[in-house]
Parts: C-alpha cells; structure tokens; sequence
C-alpha cells in the first residue's frame, strides 16, 4: 500500500470561509491568552503566548491529517482505531491502580498524551461507520443495541476517571448522530427516559409528573402491554435508585452538581470560581472593559483563566457585543457545518459532520455554560480560544473531520 | 475496500439539530446579556469590591482631663511585635530568634500570630507592649528577622495620681462572646472598647470614627502598588473635661486608704463631683498592658472586691443620718414642733421588745435630739407620725430612686413603704416595731453613698435636687469646647422655711457645738453642717456614715463618707468627711 491509499490532501475543497474563521477564532485566543496570562505587579510573560502559536501549529498538522485521510481508509479500520484508542483508555487506568496517580494522562517521552481525547475521533468515525450501514433499519427497536455497546465501554471508562465532561460529549455526540440516522424518536424517548428520570428523582412531585409522562407516552406507542409495563417499572426502578447512585458518586462530582444550583452555598470553595467568573462577566458591561484592563483576570481573582475561563476573561474586557461577536462566530460554524451533513456525497460523510459538528459545539457549550453558571463545572476548556496545545489539536482534528466528510 | 453508500440523511432531522444548535447559543446570549446588561451595576461593584482593600485607621481615643486641665486618660505609644504571616513561612528562622530576644517559647509566639492573624499579607501582633530594650535589640536586628517588625500602636494610659480604677474604668479589646452586641455599632473583633466607669459611659463620645485607606490587591490579598486612592482620615474622640479635681481625688483615696468604703464630695448647688472615692480601687493600667490570668484572679478574688465602685453600687443601711426625714415629715404634719420633748431612759420598750439608745439622753427637744442622735426621741416621733408620711417624705429626698449619675451599675437603694414592706412580708404580717428600726436607718432602709450625698445637697440648699455628674464639658480638642452639657435641676416643694431651720439647727450643733456627735467633722471657718451615722448590719462591726456641707459663701460643697465596718460614724467617717472640706477648701484658696 502507498501513501496515496491513505492520505489525499484535496486542498482545493476546502471549505475556506470555514478555516478563516477557525483562524479568526483562534486569533481572539491568543489576544486573551496574552491577557489574561498578565498579571499586574508580574514581568510581562509572552511564554503562553508563544506556546498556544505552537498549539496552533499541532493543531493544523492534525487538521491536515483528519482532513486528507480516506474516508475508505477509516472504513476500513475503524474497528481496529476502536480497539487501538479503547485499549489506550484503559491502560491509564491500570498503570494509575499500580501508582495510584492520576489516571487520564499517558506520558510519552515527555509528551503528555490524553487518549480520551484522541477518542472522541475514534468514536465519531466508528459510529459514523455504523449509523451509515445499511444491514439493519433504524425502524427497528435493536438497531440501537450496537452502537450504544459501541459508546458504553469508552464512556463508562471515561467516566470511571473520573471526566464527566468527556462522557457528556460522548453522550451529545452518540445522541445527534442517533437522532440523525432517522432512529424512531419513541425509542430514543425510550433511551434518553432513565436518565432524565435519573434528574427528576431529586424532587418527589417532579418525579411523580415525570412518572406520569412516560407512562402516557410508553402507553400511546406501543401494543405490547408486557414490554410497556416493563419498561415503565424499569424507569420507577431506575428513580428509586437514583439516591444510592447519588450516594455513590464522588462528592466533589456531588459538590459541583450542588454548587452549580447555587454557587453562593460555598463562595470560598467550590462557589467560588463560578463566583468570580460571573463579576468577572457581569463586570465588562456592554463595551467591556478595555484590553488588559479587566481587574478581575489581571488580578488574579478568576480561577484558570488562559485555560477554562478564558471566556471570562473576554467577556470582562470586550464586553457583551465582544462576546455576542465570537458567539456569532461560533454560531455561524456549527449552523453552516450542520447544512454540510444535507449535501454531503455519502452517509458515512454526512455522519463524520454530525459528529464533529455535535463534539464541538457540546464543547463550546458546556465551557460557555460553565463560565456563566448555568452548567457545573467540569474543566472543559473552549475549543480554538482556550490555552493548551493538546486540545487545540482535538478542536483542529474535528474540523478537519467535518471538513473532510464535505469534501468530495 | 468498502464503498461508501450514496447520502440518504433524513433533511428534517438535521434541520432539527440545526434549530436545537440555535436555541443552545441563544440561551447563552440571553444568560450574558442578563450578566452584562441587566445585572452590570451589581456586578461592577462586586469587582470594584474585589480589587480594592480596605485597611482601617483607627482612631485615637479621646482624651479625658480633670476640672483644671490635668490629663487623666491619655494615650501613649505602645510597641508591639508583628510577623507578616506569608514572608515568615519562608524564614522559619525568624522565630527561634524572636523566642530568644524576648524568652518567649515559640510555640506562644505562633499562637499568637493564629489568633491575631487576618489573611497572609496583613502583620499579625505576636507579642504586646514590648519594653525598650527589646524594642531596640530587634531594631538592631532588623536584617536578620525577615517576616518581623515592630508597629506602634496607641493605648491607653491612667494619671498615676489616681488609682480610681472604678471610678475611671479601662479598656480592653471586646471579648469574642460580647461581639454580636457591638457588631451593629460598627465595632469589629480587636477593637478597644470601654469597660466600666467613665470608659464604659462615655465610649460613644470617646472612640471616635476609623479612617479608612484603600490598596489595590490581588486575590490573594497581597497588596500590589502604593497607588493612592482616596483615603478618609479617622476622626478621633472628643477630650472630656470632667467635674473631679484630680489632687482632691488624690487626697481622698489617701484617706480612705486603710478602710473599705466611700467618699463623695459635690457642689450642691450644680451637682458637680469633684471627688468620687471608693476604696479599695484598682489601677486601670493593669488592664491595658493586658492582664494575666492570676492578676485578673487576683483582682475577681479579692476579698475586699475592687472592682466594685461602693460609692454608687453599694447599698447600706443609713443609720442615723436618715433621722432628719422623720423630723422634716413630723414638723410639716404637725405631730411635732421643735418644743416637744421625749425622755429618753435608754431604752424604749415596745411589745415586750427592748429597742436600745446609744446614751441615757434624758428629756430631749428636736434640736438636742439630732445633735445627741438620739433614738428614743425618734421611736416616739415615728409612732406618733406612721409610715406613710414617713416613706412620703424619704421618696422627697430622692431615697429609693436612681440619681442620674453618669456612671454605669447605680444602684436604687430602697426606700420601704406599706407597699413594699406588705410585698417582703406578706400582708399585715409585719409590726409596728420595724418602723422604729427604720426610722433610725436601720431594718429594711437601704442606700448607697451617692444617695446620701444628694439628700445633704437637699438638706444643704433647702430642697434644691441636682443632678450629680461627672462630665463637664466635651471638646473637640483641649481648647475648643463643643457643649456643656446641662443636668436637671428639680426642688423639692412643701416643706416650709421654719421646718429647715430646725433641721439646720439640729446638724449645725451635731458639728459645732462641743455636744454634737459629729464635732470630729468640724473644721472652724466653713461653718459647717452635718450628722453622723452608725448602722448595724449583721456581717459584722457597725457602718459609719457620716453625711455634712459647709455653709461657706464660696465654698458649696457636700460631702458623704462611708467606711464599712467603721464602727461608729464619729469615729472614722466624720474626721475624713471634714478633713475633704478642708483641704478642697484650702486647695480651691490657692
């Protein structure tokens, strides 16, 4: 095999407007990484500034790669990137019972290499595989059965580490490509019911409405009285466990799930990045502060700053329309992304847009919400703005995945 | 290789991801337009309120100086040892020489740094009121002791004049326990407040108001530049000028100095004191340079309780200075006019009961009767009165209530009537007998030392009630007055002019003439006034009171002197009592 069997870098179809922006969103980066890495009293420090520009260098090689990689190449071995990545998962997690050290990272010769994030390709590209096959209808109830084993063993891994943030994404990747492959919506409804009822076991009226809802839905759609009672009983197990699950989980995993609700419960604590990022926010106004201006980042009060509130930092300075501006700038992406799946020449590619599309817009998401209190903290940082050469390469992978699936 | 399979997504459903991609970035521009736009205002002054941090001037506490201007509480600089938590975790050094220079173990030096500590960029106060050797050594040693420094603090500081511990009161940072109550008063934990006396009454006109600077910080607290912001200086207390005279005072406590008990002088006719002792006292000072426990034991433990200002807290039965109100009430009703004679055998026989006179008086007119102190005389005037116009007559004289006095924990003593003696005793169930006890000061009759200097000031100026106070004027400064303060002033009415003179008659003989019980009072050229007490009490050796004023042009001064367990009031009280006079007297001629 050659090269050429692989690879086909097929520059002329790129989606330009598509890259100019990634460009231009990772230009606002290194403006606020520059910010918020300068501290008033400290020697102006262009250490981060200069390391995100080699960030951005990894992330076009990955961009480059995802982007010219043969679709019948990832065809063809998608299982065997499944089996490789969800080996590398849990290698990790068996070298950290040895050391009992953290258990997300794998050194490579200095390298530090995160192999949940390496992942999320994986998954998209084995899913993408799977949703686009034709062997079996999506009418069918089983359909599902596959691609949710599929999804359960790197997402229970990973969740294990425990990054519930990763698993999300996972979950929101999983669950538009689903809903894409024209699955019926009952049995997503059927899928997607234990775990809201998960959310509704925490207040007892919630719970008994919720209750109710799935028994009329279950009841409307199906005939078969045995497997509806089944699956309704099975939904009231799964809330009457929920507690025991609750008690089960880790309590700074409990704590951020409480302090998400209320940040003020611990203003010193767990509260207190939520805290200082929303004065950080609300502070900017409508014009912001000024460049280099925000006290709250040149100060130090916000929590992480260059890396997961680095939206924080832009909004403390820029303001609401500056804000309002990179948020249409993402908006723009993900929509034109989107309409990529309705034109795109094959299923398999159209499924490689949905899932990239859908992992980066969780992403911009659960690091938005994070920053503005509606979501719990969980350390995702901001695709193409945040610091850190890592997830720069995961934020350019996935558009040269998308991009790639445009492509003829 | 597989091949791919021709496009046959579902349009709708990825139109519906589109729409849901939508709503998701246009909750996120409601939630910051909501941050940004509504809530700006709050948000803006949290962050104002982050960046900047306030550091309190304290103010200087005012200044208290006596009638002519000499200080009595004042401040003085005090040196303490502070650490700079942060930097001194890098020097662990820096504490074993600090436990060297002052022999202090480290393990209370670091104590110390925990209570006193607010965040790690503030100095915490390690050791207190550092003599000046030890100032200069660490001085000297500066270099070597990174982390540490000396910082001057104001404390205060007590006339070493005086030692009116109880009249003067102290200060003393507010106990953790006692915070809720001074929170809302803007006070915070370290803060100095008054305790006791004249500390403790005028503390809102002596701590004046914190100054405030601001420093830049970061989230830390570590403060970053020495920009200036807008500082706002403390305003310190106002000086009190107060009504004592400080060498009077002096000689007072001189003379109370081997007794337990009280001795109050007053202007009677403005109700100024210029002379409020109770003995024994203690010296304020202990207080600030910070008491240790066994001091602190030392002083609650005292048997002869120093803490304790008996001159307006104690209350003791009168004796016989409180014969004039039955004589007064008798005169006005008519039961007696000065003529009426009573014989006095020694002894007065009520119900099979035995009620003792000091001496065999013989027959006594109202005159003889007070001079002598005879209580034969008063058993008949009481009986023939009752206990109605007599109580009537010692609420006139101000018994039983409080006098106003700008002193906290005075006491009302208690004044018995009907009333209160059918509440202790139960309804009918008390004699006629325990009127012949009170009538003479004794029984149930209870007053304290201030008391009885208010009813001579009433004796003194035929029915004139003031208001006795410690504070004469308030000033911003030693020079600039800002008020002086105006005390009421009430008059006792109905009691007629020939009824005063024969109680003047009665009290001018008791010290002038070479029969009165209360002659070792008398200093000859103040023309003076006055009457003698000596009440039982069941702990022990008899009370001394001895109650009087000098009648001089210029010189309208009243005084009260108490001395517990003094036997009899001629013997110890009344000597003191004159002895006041005259040297205020003698003191004012210079």
């Amino acid at each position: 095999m050659k090269f050429k069997d692989f690879f086909d870098l097929k520059l002329s179809e790129i989606d330009v407007p598509s890259l100019i922006l990634v460009f231009v969103l990772t230009g606002c980066g290194l403006i606020a990484i520059y910010s918020a890495t300068s501290f008033v009293g400290a020697e102006s420090n262009m250490q981060y500034f200069w390391k995100q520009m080699l960030g951005i260098l990894g992330g076009l090689a990955m961009f480059i790669m995802l982007f010219s990689v043969r679709k019948s190449f990832l065809l063809s071995y998608a299982e065997v990137l499944y089996i490789v990545g969800t080996a590398f998962i849990i290698i990790p997690f068996i070298l950290s019972m040895v050391t009992s050290g953290t258990n997300r990272w794998i050194n490579l010769g200095g390298f530090q290499v995160q192999p949940s994030e390496y992942m999320k390709f994986i998954l998209i590209i084995m899913l993408a595989k799977v949703f686009s096959e034709t062997r079996r209808s999506p009418l069918q109830p089983g359909y599902v059965l596959y691609p949710l084993g599929i999804l359960a063993i790197p997402a229970i891994l990973v969740f294990l580490q425990p990054d519930l943030g990763t698993t999300l994404i996972y979950g929101a990747v999983f669950t538009a490509m689903l809903f894409a492959s024209g699955y019926k919506l009952y049995y997503i409804f059927l899928i997607a019911a234990p775990f809201i009822t998960m959310l509704a076991a925490f207040n007892s009226w919630v719970f008994l409405v919720w209750g109710i809802t799935v028994a009329v839905i279950i009841f409307l759609n199906n005939k078969n009285i045995l497997f509806s009672v089944g699956m309704f009983l099975m939904n009231i197990l799964v809330g009457v466990m929920t507690p025991y699950f609750w008690n089960a989980i880790k309590p700074y995993q409990q704590q951020r799930i409480l302090t998400m609700l209320n940040p003020q419960l611990d203003p010193m604590g767990a509260g207190y990045q939520v805290i200082q990022s929303q004065i950080a926010i609300g502070s900017g106004g409508l014009i912001g502060k000024g460049f280099l201006q925000g006290t709250q980042a040149h100060l130090n009060f916000l929590p992480e700053q260059h890396t997961d509130f680095i939206f924080s930092v832009i909004s403390e300075e820029f303001g609401f329309i500056g804000i309002t501006l990179i948020l249409f700038v993402y908006c723009f992406l993900v929509l034109r992304w989107y309409r990529m799946a309705v034109t795109a020449k094959s299923t398999f590619s159209a499924m490689l847009i949905i899932g990239g599309t859908t992992a980066l817009l969780a992403h911009i998401f659960i690091n938005v919400g994070m920053t503005v209190g509606l979501l719990p903290v969980t350390g995702k940082p901001l695709p193409f703005i945040s610091y850190g050469g890592s997830f720069l390469m995961t934020s350019f992978g996935l558009v040269g995945l998308v991009l790639n699936g445009n492509a003829e | 290789m597989p091949h791919e399979v021709k496009n046959r997504m579902d349009k709708y459903r990825v139109i519906t991801l589109f729409v849901m991609a939508l709503l998701l970035f246009l909750a996120l521009i409601i939630r910051f337009y909501s941050l940004q736009i509504v809530n700006y205002s709050m948000y803006k002054s949290e962050a104002v309120g982050n960046m900047l941090n306030r550091i309190d001037i304290s103010a200087p506490r005012g200044i208290v100086y006596d009638r002519n201007g000499e200080k009595i509480i004042y401040n003085v600089p005090c040196y303490n040892i502070v650490v700079y938590p942060d930097i001194i975790k890098q020097h662990p050094e820096t504490w074993e020489k600090l436990s060297e220079i002052t022999k202090t173990s480290i393990e209370i030096l670091q104590k110390n740094m925990k209570r006193n500590q607010y965040g790690s960029y503030r100095p915490a106060i390690v050791l207190r009121n550092i003599n000046f050797k030890i100032n200069a050594i660490i001085n000297e040693n500066i270099q070597d002791l990174p982390g540490a420094e000396v910082a001057f603090d104001p404390i205060r500081e007590y006339s070493n004049e005086i030692l009116s511990g109880n009249l003067l009161g102290y200060t003393a940072e507010i106990r953790q326990r006692d915070m809720y109550k001074y929170r809302n008063f803007g006070y915070k934990l370290g803060d100095n407040i008054g305790y006791d006396g004249i500390e403790k009454q005028y503390e809102d006109l002596l701590r004046g108001k914190r100054g405030y600077r601001y420093k830049q910080v970061n989230a830390t607290g570590k403060p970053l530049n020495d920009q200036a912001y807008e500082q706002i200086n403390p305003i310190p207390g106002n000086a009190l000028f107060l009504t004592i005279d400080q060498g009077l005072q002096a000689h007072a406590e001189s003379l109370l100095v081997n007794y337990n008990g009280a001795a109050i002088m007053m202007n009677y006719e403005n109700g100024e004191i210029v002379a409020c002792v109770s003995s024994p006292s203690y010296d304020s000072d202990m207080f600030t340079e910070g008491l240790s426990q066994t001091e602190w034991d030392s002083i609650v433990q005292d048997k002869r309780i120093p803490l304790f200002n008996r001159a307006i807290r104690g209350q003791y039965p009168p004796g016989s200075i409180y014969k004039m109100i039955a004589a007064i009430a008798a005169l006005e009703k008519g039961t007696i006019t000065p003529e009426t004679e009573f014989e006095c055998t020694g002894v007065y026989d009520m119900g099979g009961r035995e009620f003792k006179c000091s001496h065999v008086h013989g027959m006594e007119n109202l005159n003889e009767a007070i001079a002598h102190s005879c209580n034969v005389y008063f058993y008949n005037v009481i009986l023939g009165l009752g206990i109605d116009d007599w109580s009537a007559y010692a609420k006139k004289m101000k018994f039983g209530e409080l006098s106003g006095i700008d002193l906290p924990g005075e006491q009302p003593g208690l004044c018995p009537d009907r009333a209160i003696l059918d509440e202790q005793y139960g309804r009918r169930k008390w004699w006629k007998g325990m009127w012949l006890n009170m009538v003479i000061g004794q029984g149930d009759v209870l007053i304290t030392p201030l008391q009885a200097l208010r009813y001579t000031g009433i004796l003194a100026t035929h029915g004139k009630v003031v208001t006795p106070h410690l504070l004469k004027s308030i000033h911003y400064t030693e020079n600039e007055i800002i008020e002086n303060p105006e005390y009421p002033i009430s008059h006792v009415d109905g009691i007629s002019a020939s009824t005063w003179k024969e109680i003047d008659k009665g009290m001018l003989n008791a010290v002038q003439s070479s029969w009165g019980t209360a002659r070792t009072a008398n200093v000859p050229g103040l023309n003076m006034y006055g009457k003698t007490g000596t009440a039982q009490n069941p702990h022990g050796e008899a009370h001394g009171w001895f109650v009087g004023y000098s009648k001089h042009k210029n010189f309208p001064f009243a005084v009260a002197v108490f001395i517990e367990h003094g036997i009899a009031g001629a013997d110890v009280a009344a000597p003191v009592g004159g002895q006041l006079l005259k040297i205020y007297y003698h003191m004012r001629e210079q």
